[in-house]
């Protein structure tokens, strides 16, 4: 723009509203049960750090992403959503077992409860991703959270998506999960945080009528 | 438009579509557009004005904000030359102007081989009477007018969640087409809702006055002609001052009535 043409403006004096961000939240229930000790506790851990530095290196992602981590076994029940840059995902250490239905019922509640703050803020959002991940079955019953992500699927309250780790039980997150679940290639927790913080940049800048692009993620999965 | 810079007019008009920097990047053109026209009539000038902004994912929503716009406000120019009493135009007859806007979408899809969706847009027109004003809307985007104050006439319809709207071409858009009836106003402006997040205030869910305040103030210098302001406006909604605060195409339509 032409330096001189701007200063000329008869528009210059313009101020403009100061309106905060959408903010586009996403929740992890991350398993955290005996059976992921060694290797996929650490990578999971690493993973987490790395998808904040990912975060933070995208501007906008950076303020709108808002991201809340529910480990489970047993279910932590303080967890709160987090703007990238105050994200400081504790190390996990892997014991206790499975608790998957309460932990699914816990992040749906905490999305409900972003949302109600987000509204009476007038803060606007967009639809949040919730995210499964485990290596095993659930030592809890699953049935009511299977109603709750089924309706909240068909209510469009919230995108959920489950990943099996290792020895997970794919049949399990297949009643859980509407989309089909996910297999994790080895422990390529690295490649799929590339991969949600890519595609969560992509959801936290989508305008409307605009359709998101989510990449394949063909980087960390196994094709079943 | 050839009564775009009427300056024997009463109101003074401007308007411009400016492309938005993520579609600059992406290599595809400005899907926003805007008409407005002074029709001159017995009983007093009256303003018609029309914006659409044309959805991101359909491939052919350009066209389908042009065909929208042109035919909605040559249609209610036509209805206005037509009858001889400004008050035969009134709620039905914009609704019927929303549907045949409709149909020439449908047509220009058909005639373009593409399905009504790929031209999907938002829309919004207004007609401003010497003694009334009418609206319709549908989308996002927003009606501002000065009736004695700045306020918003017609908020942006959007969904539960920031990247959902309604679209023209869509299921049932004609029949929750929000349709608005207010009196005189001195000023307005339309826009897209590439402008939304500097114009409009959420938390107070009103207009930010300063803002849109200091965008119709040059219209009331009488000393700056018309042609000179339409091209500042465009210029100005390019500039970095505003592509550093939305990334999305950006319309705004401005009139205001003359005090001579």
């Amino acid at each position: 723009m032409d330096q001189t043409a701007y200063e000329e403006s008869p528009f210059s004096e313009a101020r403009f509203a100061d309106n905060p961000d959408p903010r586009c939240p996403c929740v992890l229930m991350l398993d955290r049960s005996a059976s992921m000790a060694g290797p996929k506790i650490q990578q999971l851990n690493a993973g987490l750090q790395q998808f904040k530095s990912e975060l933070l290196r995208d501007e906008i992602a950076a303020r709108r992403v808002e991201i809340a981590v529910v480990p489970f076994g047993p279910v932590s029940r303080n967890s709160a959503f987090y703007p990238a840059g105050h994200f400081d995902p504790k190390p996990m250490v892997a014991a206790g077992d499975t608790p998957m239905g309460a932990a699914v019922a816990y992040g749906i509640d905490l999305v409900a409860q972003q949302k109600a703050l987000y509204r009476s803020h007038g803060v606007t959002y967009f639809r949040p991703w919730m995210i499964l991940m485990t290596d095993g079955e659930p030592t809890d019953s699953i049935e009511r959270s299977i109603s709750l992500v089924r309706d909240g699927e068909a209510a469009k309250a919230f995108s959920f998506f489950a990943v099996g780790v290792d020895q997970a039980s794919m049949s399990t997150l297949s009643r859980l999960s509407v989309r089909p679940p996910l297999q994790m290639r080895g422990i390529a927790f690295r490649e799929f945080f590339l991969w949600l913080s890519a595609s969560l940049s992509g959801v936290s800048r989508s305008a409307p009528g605009t359709s998101i692009q989510i990449a394949a993620p063909t980087t960390w999965t196994i094709d079943t | 438009m050839d009564d775009r810079h009427l300056n024997s007019s009463l109101w003074r008009i401007i308007g411009a579509s400016v492309i938005g920097r993520s579609h600059e990047l992406a290599g595809t053109r400005c899907q926003d557009a805007c008409r407005f026209a002074v029709v001159r009539h017995p009983g007093g000038d009256i303003v018609v004005g029309a914006v659409a902004d044309g959805a991101g994912s359909a491939p052919a929503s350009h066209i389908g904000a042009n065909t929208v716009t042109a035919t909605a406000t040559a249609l209610i120019e036509e209805h206005l030359l037509a009858s001889n009493t400004e008050a035969s135009f009134g709620r039905d007859d914009l609704t019927r102007v929303l549907e045949h806007s409709r149909d020439a979408v449908f047509e220009e899809a058909r005639q373009h081989e593409l399905k009504p969706g790929d031209l999907a847009s938002t829309l919004l027109v207004a007609v401003f009477f010497p003694d009334r004003t009418l609206a319709a809307h549908i989308g996002d985007g927003a009606i501002v007018i000065d009736d004695g104050l700045l306020r918003v006439l017609s908020w942006p319809e959007q969904g539960e969640y920031a990247n959902t709207t309604v679209f023209l071409t869509m299921d049932g858009a004609l029949e929750n087409a929000r349709l608005y009836e207010a009196g005189p106003v001195a000023r307005f402006a339309l826009f897209s809702d590439g402008l939304q997040n500097i114009a409009l205030s959420y938390a107070t869910q009103d207009v930010f006055a300063p803002f849109i305040d200091s965008m119709l103030k040059p219209l009331g210098n009488p000393d700056v002609e018309t042609a000179k302001l339409d091209a500042a406006l465009a210029a100005y909604l390019g500039s970095e001052t505003v592509n550093r605060r939305t990334d999305d195409d950006k319309t705004l339509v401005l009139g205001s009535r003359i005090h001579a």
